[in-house]
C-alpha cells in the first residue's frame, strides 16, 4: 500500500517543537478575528460545549423535581409548576438549537471536513467567521428571552398558546431566528466546499463518507431554514398584530403552523442524526481496520434520508386535525424513511464483521450509536404507524425515542468523533482509559434514564407533565438516579480532556492509523493545512481487502 | 472503493500563487485558479438565493392558503390598492434588471464607465421603487388600512380584510427590505466601480450582486398580480 | 466527477487568465437583453390586460402563467442560466421543487379536511368562516366532505 501523500514530513522534528495553527498568529485578537476554518471550528466548539452544560443542567434539574411526584426533595421544594414549564423549554430550545444543530457540522465538521476534502479553507472563510457572530447574536437573544422572564412554550411554539402567552416568545423567537442563518451559511459553505475544493484525483465517490453526511445535512440546512426563519417571523408578527394567520378566533388555522414549523423541524431532526451518523462510518472501519461495506450505499443513504426527510413532517401532527388523506400519505412515507437508516446500520455491521476490531473510546461511541439508534429509529416506526401514535402521541414513549435519536444518536455520534479528532484538533491524546470509563457510565446512564420511560409512556404517562401519578415513581426515580450517571460520565469527559490540555504536544500524526487526508497532515495541523497540495491516489477506507490478510 | 491513480502527482505548485512570482490581491489562497474561484462564488450565491425563494415561498404558501380561505376579503382587499403605483414599480423593477444586466456585461467586458452608468441607473430604479412604495403605504395608512390588529375599514364587507393587508405589509415589506439592502451592496459596487476594481480580470461581486437583484425583481413578478391584480 | 477534472486541468492552465470566459454564450448580448426587456415589459401589459377579465377559477392559474413566463425569461436570460453552468440552474430548481412540495402538502391536508361550519365554530355570527376553498389546486377533496362543482361565491364587482 503506497503512502497517500507526497509530502515528506519533518520526520526528525519532536511534535512540541511544531508550527501550527493552534500558536500562529498569536493572540486573543487574532483568534476573535480569524477566518481559518480550524480556530473558528474550535471557537464553535467551545460555544456548543458551554449550551450543552447549560441545557445539560436544565436537564438535571428537570429529572431532579421528577424524583417525586411532590417536587419535594430532602425537605427541599424543588421547581414549581410555572418554573417547571420553562425548564423543559429552554432545555429544549439550548439542546436543539443552540448545541445539536450546530455541534457536529458547525464545530467537528468546520475542522476536518476541508481537510479531508485536501482543502485549505471552506469555500467562503469570511462568511464561515460571520455564521460563528451570527450564532452568538442569537444566542444573545435567547439569553435576553431567558432573563426577561423564560420562555413556558415548549421548544415546538406551537400557537395559540405561543401567540397569547406573556412570555419572553418574541426574544427566543428572534434568538431562534438569527441563529438558523448562521446555520445557513454552514450549510452554504460546505455544500461549495465540497463541489468545488477537493484535492486533485478527488471525485465524489473518492471522498470520506464524513463528507458525504454533510453534504446531505448541507442540503436540508440550506433549504429547510429558510421555513424556519419565516415561520418564527409570522409567528411574532401574529403576536404582535394578530394578523389571523395562525389564529382560529380571527379565521386563521394552527394547524398550518404545525405545517410550517414542522417543514423545517422534521428535516432538522435528520440535521441533528445524519452528521452523527457521518462519524460512525469514519469510526467503524478505522477501528475495523477494514474497508466500509457498501460505500456507495451509505453515501446514498445519506441523500436518501435527506430527500424523504422533506416528506414526512406530517407525522407530528397525526392528531392535532390534519386530514385523514393527509394522515395516512405522511404515515406512508414516514416508513420510508426507515430503509436508508437501516442500510446504514446493515452496512456498519457488515464493516464490522471479521474485521479487526479494537474498542478505543471512540469505537466505543460508534458502537453505542448503533445500538441506541436502532432502538430510537425502530420505535420511530411505530409512532409512524397511525393506530399506535393515536395511543403514543405526547407520551414519555416519544420523549424516550427522541432522546434516543438525538442523545443516543447525535451525543454519541459527537462525543465519538471529538474523542477520534482530539489527538488532531489539539495535538495531544486523552486518557484512553478514562475516556473508556466514560463512555461507559454515558451509555449506562443514559438507558438507566431513558429506557424506563418507554414503558411509563407506554403506560400513558404524558409528556411535559408537572404532576404525575404515585404509580410511576418508582421508574421516575430510576431514570433520575440515571441522569446522575450521564451526568458523571460526561463530567469526568470534561475533566480528562481539559487535563490532556495542560500536557505537550504528544498525538502523533495519525494516532488511530486512518487512510483519510486529515491524518495526513501534522498534529496539530499547519495554518493552511497541508505543506503541499496532496492528491488522492486511492480511497478513504482501502485497508487490506477482506480475505487477504 | 476504486482507487484514481493521478499522472500529475507531485507536480502541484505548494501554493497557487507564490509559484507565479506575484500576487493576484483577487485570487484568495485557498483556490488554486480565478475559474476555481468564479464557479464557486456562483453556486455560493445560487443557494442563497434558494434559501431566499423557501423564505419568499413561507410567504406565499401562507397567502395562497389563506386566499382560498377567505377570497372575497381578498379580493375586496386588492380594490384599496394602488393598481397605477403597482404597474410603475412593476416597470420600474424590470428597467432596474435590464440595466443591472448591462452594468454585468460592461463589467465583463472592462467598460469602466458604462459599469458606472448601468449601476447608477439601476440604484436610481431601485430609489424611484421605494419613493413610489412610500407614497403607496402613506396613502394605505391615511385610510386607516393597517396590518393585523389595527387594521380599520368600517365599510370592509367581509369583516376578514385585515388578513390581506397583513400579508400585503409583510410580503411588500420584506421585499421593500431586499430593494434595500440591494441599494446597499450597489452603493458599495458603485464605488469600487469608480475606483476601477472591476475589469474582465475581475468582475464576480458584479455578478453576484446583479444575481440577487434579479431574484429581487422575479419576486416582484409574482407579488405583482398576486396583490394588485388578483381576482 | 467532472468538478475534479476541470481543478486538475486548471491548475497551471491560465491561473491569472479572464475569469469564466466560458460562462456566456450570446454574440451580441446588448441586442439580446433589450429583446427580453421588450418581452417582459409586453407581458406585464398582458397580464394588466388580462386581469380585466373573468376566467373563474383560472383568474388565478392565467396571472401565474405570465408570471412564471417573466420570471422563466429573467432567470434564463438575465441570470445567465441558459449558458451557465447546470449546477447553479439544479439549485434552483431544487428550491422550486421544495417550495412545491410544501405548497403541495399544505393543501393535500386544508383540501380534504372535515367541515368546520359557523355553528361548531367560534368564529363570529355572519363570518365566511366556513371551509377551505378548493382553490383549484389538483386536489380533490373527500368525496364525503362537500358537493363538487359548487357555484364561486358571487362577490361584487
Amino acid at each position: 500500500m503506497a503512502d497517500v501523500i507526497s509530502a515528506p514530513f519533518h520526520a526528525g522534528t519532536t511534535p512540541v517543537e511544531r508550527r501550527n495553527y493552534l500558536t500562529e498568529p498569536k493572540g486573543l485578537w487574532s483568534w476573535l478575528t480569524t477566518v481559518d476554518h480550524k480556530r473558528i471550528g474550535i471557537m464553535y466548539l467551545i460555544s456548543v460545549m458551554a449550551f450543552f452544560l447549560v441545557g445539560g443542567i436544565f436537564a438535571l434539574l428537570i429529572r431532579l423535581s421528577l424524583f417525586d411526584p411532590s417536587h419535594v426533595i430532602l425537605g427541599h421544594k424543588m421547581l414549581d409548576a410555572e418554573t417547571y414549564n420553562k425548564v423543559f423549554t429552554m432545555h429544549g430550545v439550548i439542546m436543539v438549537f443552540l448545541f445539536i444543530i450546530p455541534s457536529i457540522p458547525a464545530a467537528l465538521g468546520n475542522f476536518v471536513l476541508p481537510m479531508m476534502l485536501g482543502a485549505k479553507d471552506v469555500a467562503f472563510p469570511r462568511l464561515n467567521l460571520a455564521s460563528f457572530y451570527i450564532y452568538w447574536a442569537g444566542a444573545a437573544l435567547a439569553m435576553v428571552a431567558i432573563v426577561t422572564g423564560g420562555v413556558d412554550t415548549g421548544w415546538t411554539f406551537y400557537t395559540p398558546y405561543s401567540t397569547s402567552t406573556d412570555t419572553s416568545v418574541a426574544w427566543m423567537a428572534m434568538g431562534i431566528f438569527i441563529a438558523g442563518f448562521s446555520s445557513i451559511f454552514t450549510g452554504l459553505n460546505f455544500i461549495a466546499t465540497i463541489h468545488k475544493l477537493r484535492a486533485p484525483g478527488m471525485g465524489w465517490f473518492d471522498m470520506p463518507l464524513f463528507c458525504w453526511g454533510m453534504y446531505a445535512t448541507a442540503l436540508m440546512q440550506v433549504l429547510a431554514t429558510p421555513v424556519l426563519a419565516i415561520t418564527l417571523l409570522l409567528m411574532t408578527i401574529e403576536r404582535l398584530f394578530r394578523i389571523g394567520i395562525f389564529d382560529a378566533s380571527l379565521g386563521g388555522d394552527p394547524v398550518l403552523f404545525q405545517h410550517f414549523f414542522w417543514f423545517y423541524s422534521h428535516p432538522a431532526v435528520y440535521i441533528m442524526i445524519v452528521p452523527g451518523m457521518a462519524i460512525v462510518s469514519e469510526i467503524i472501519p478505522v477501528f475495523s481496520r477494514k474497508t466500509i461495506f457498501g460505500y456507495r450505499m451509505i453515501a446514498f443513504s445519506s441523500i436518501g434520508i435527506a430527500l424523504i426527510g422533506f416528506l414526512v413532517w406530517g407525522h407530528h401532527m397525526f392528531v392535532a386535525g390534519q386530514s385523514q388523506t393527509a394522515v395516512v400519505v405522511f404515515s406512508f412515507l414516514t416508513f420510508l424513511v426507515a430503509i436508508p437508516s437501516a442500510i446504514k446500520v446493515w452496512n456498519w455491521l457488515a464493516t464490522m464483521y471479521h474485521g479487526s476490531i479494537t474498542l478505543e473510546t471512540p469505537m466505543l461511541y460508534a458502537i453505542s450509536f448503533i445500538l441506541l439508534f436502532t432502538i430510537g429509529g425502530l420505535t420511530g416506526v411505530f409512532l409512524g404507524a397511525l393506530s399506535i401514535d393515536v395511543h403514543l402521541t405526547d407520551t414519555y414513549f416519544v420523549v424516550a425515542h427522541f432522546h434516543y435519536v438525538m442523545m443516543g444518536g447525535t451525543v454519541m455520534g459527537f462525543l465519538g468523533g471529538l474523542h477520534y479528532w482530539w489527538p488532531k484538533i489539539t495535538g495531544r491524546m486523552y486518557h484512553e482509559r478514562l475516556g473508556q470509563i466514560a463512555a461507559a457510565l454515558v451509555f449506562i446512564g443514559f438507558n438507566a434514564t431513558f429506557f424506563p420511560q418507554f414503558i411509563m409512556g407506554g403506560q400513558g404517562m404524558p409528556r411535559r407533565y408537572y404532576n404525575y401519578l404515585p404509580q410511576f415513581q418508582p421508574m421516575h426515580a430510576f431514570s433520575t438516579v440515571g441522569s446522575w450517571i450521564i451526568g458523571a460520565g460526561l463530567f469526568l469527559t470534561l475533566g480528562y480532556l481539559l487535563a490532556s490540555l495542560r500536557k505537550p504536544y504528544d498525538a502523533p500524526d495519525n494516532p488511530w492509523g486512518g487512510k483519510t487526508m486529515e491524518w495526513q497532515t501534522q498534529s496539530p495541523p499547519l495554518t493552511e493545512n497541508f505543506e503541499v497540495q496532496p492528491v488522492a491516489t486511492h480511497g478513504p477506507y482501502d485497508y487490506f481487502p477482506v480475505g487477504t490478510h | 472503493m476504486s482507487s484514481i491513480s493521478t499522472p500529475v502527482a507531485g507536480a502541484h505548485e505548494p501554493h497557487g500563487d507564490a509559484a507565479h512570482g506575484h500576487h493576484d490581491p483577487n485570487l484568495q489562497h485557498h483556490f488554486a485558479t480565478k475559474e476555481q474561484q468564479f464557479d464557486t462564488s456562483k453556486i455560493g450565491i445560487w443557494l442563497f438565493l434558494a434559501t431566499e425563494i423557501l423564505m419568499f415561498g413561507g410567504l406565499f404558501v401562507g397567502f395562497a392558503y389563506m386566499q382560498s380561505r377567505f377570497p372575497e376579503a381578498f379580493f375586496e382587499g386588492h380594490k384599496h390598492l394602488l393598481k397605477v403605483a403597482g404597474t410603475l414599480n412593476t416597470v420600474v423593477l424590470l428597467v432596474s434588471s435590464f440595466t443591472m444586466v448591462l452594468a454585468v456585461h460592461y463589467a465583463r467586458t472592462s467598460r469602466r464607465k458604462k459599469l458606472i452608468i448601468c449601476l447608477a441607473i439601476t440604484m436610481f430604479c431601485a430609489l424611484i421603487f421605494l419613493g413610489v412604495k412610500y407614497i403607496e403605504y402613506t396613502h394605505e395608512f391615511s385610510e386607516g388600512l393597517y396590518p393585523g390588529r389595527y387594521f380599520s375599514n368600517p365599510d370592509d364587507p367581509t369583516g376578514h380584510e385585515f388578513i390581506f393587508f397583513s400579508f400585503y405589509f409583510m410580503m411588500t415589506g420584506l421585499h421593500g427590505i431586499h430593494i434595500l439592502a440591494g441599494l446597499c451592496v450597489m452603493a458599495w459596487l458603485l464605488r469600487r466601480a469608480i475606483r476601477g476594481d472591476f475589469t474582465s480580470n475581475y468582475y464576480t461581486p458584479v455578478d453576484v450582486v446583479g444575481l440577487y437583484w434579479h431574484l429581487v425583481d422575479i419576486i416582484w413578478i409574482y407579488l405583482f398580480p398576486l396583490l394588485y391584480l388578483i381576482r | 466527477m467532472s468538478d475534479h477534472t476541470t481543478i486538475l486541468e486548471n491548475t497551471h492552465a491560465a491561473a491569472h487568465g479572464s475569469e469564466g470566459a466560458h460562462a456566456h454564450g450570446p454574440k451580441n448580448p446588448v441586442r439580446l437583453y433589450t429583446l427580453i426587456l421588450t418581452c417582459l415589459l409586453i407581458l406585464t401589459g398582458v397580464t394588466v390586460l388580462v386581469a380585466q377579465f373573468d376566467f373563474g377559477d383560472w383568474n388565478v392559474f392565467a396571472a401565474m402563467l405570465i408570471a412564471t413566463i417573466k420570471a422563466s425569461l429573467v432567470a434564463l436570460f438575465f441570470m445567465h442560466l441558459l449558458h451557465d453552468k447546470g449546477m447553479n440552474a439544479i439549485i434552483l430548481c431544487a428550491a422550486l421543487l421544495f417550495l412545491g412540495l410544501f405548497l403541495s402538502f399544505d393543501f393535500m391536508d386544508s383540501s380534504t379536511r372535515l367541515l368546520i361550519t359557523p355553528a361548531n365554530s367560534a368564529a363570529p355570527a355572519g363570518s365566511d368562516y366556513n371551509r377551505p376553498k378548493n382553490l383549484g389546486v389538483p386536489f380533490g377533496g373527500a368525496k364525503n366532505i362537500k358537493p363538487k362543482k359548487e357555484a364561486p361565491p358571487e362577490v361584487p364587482k
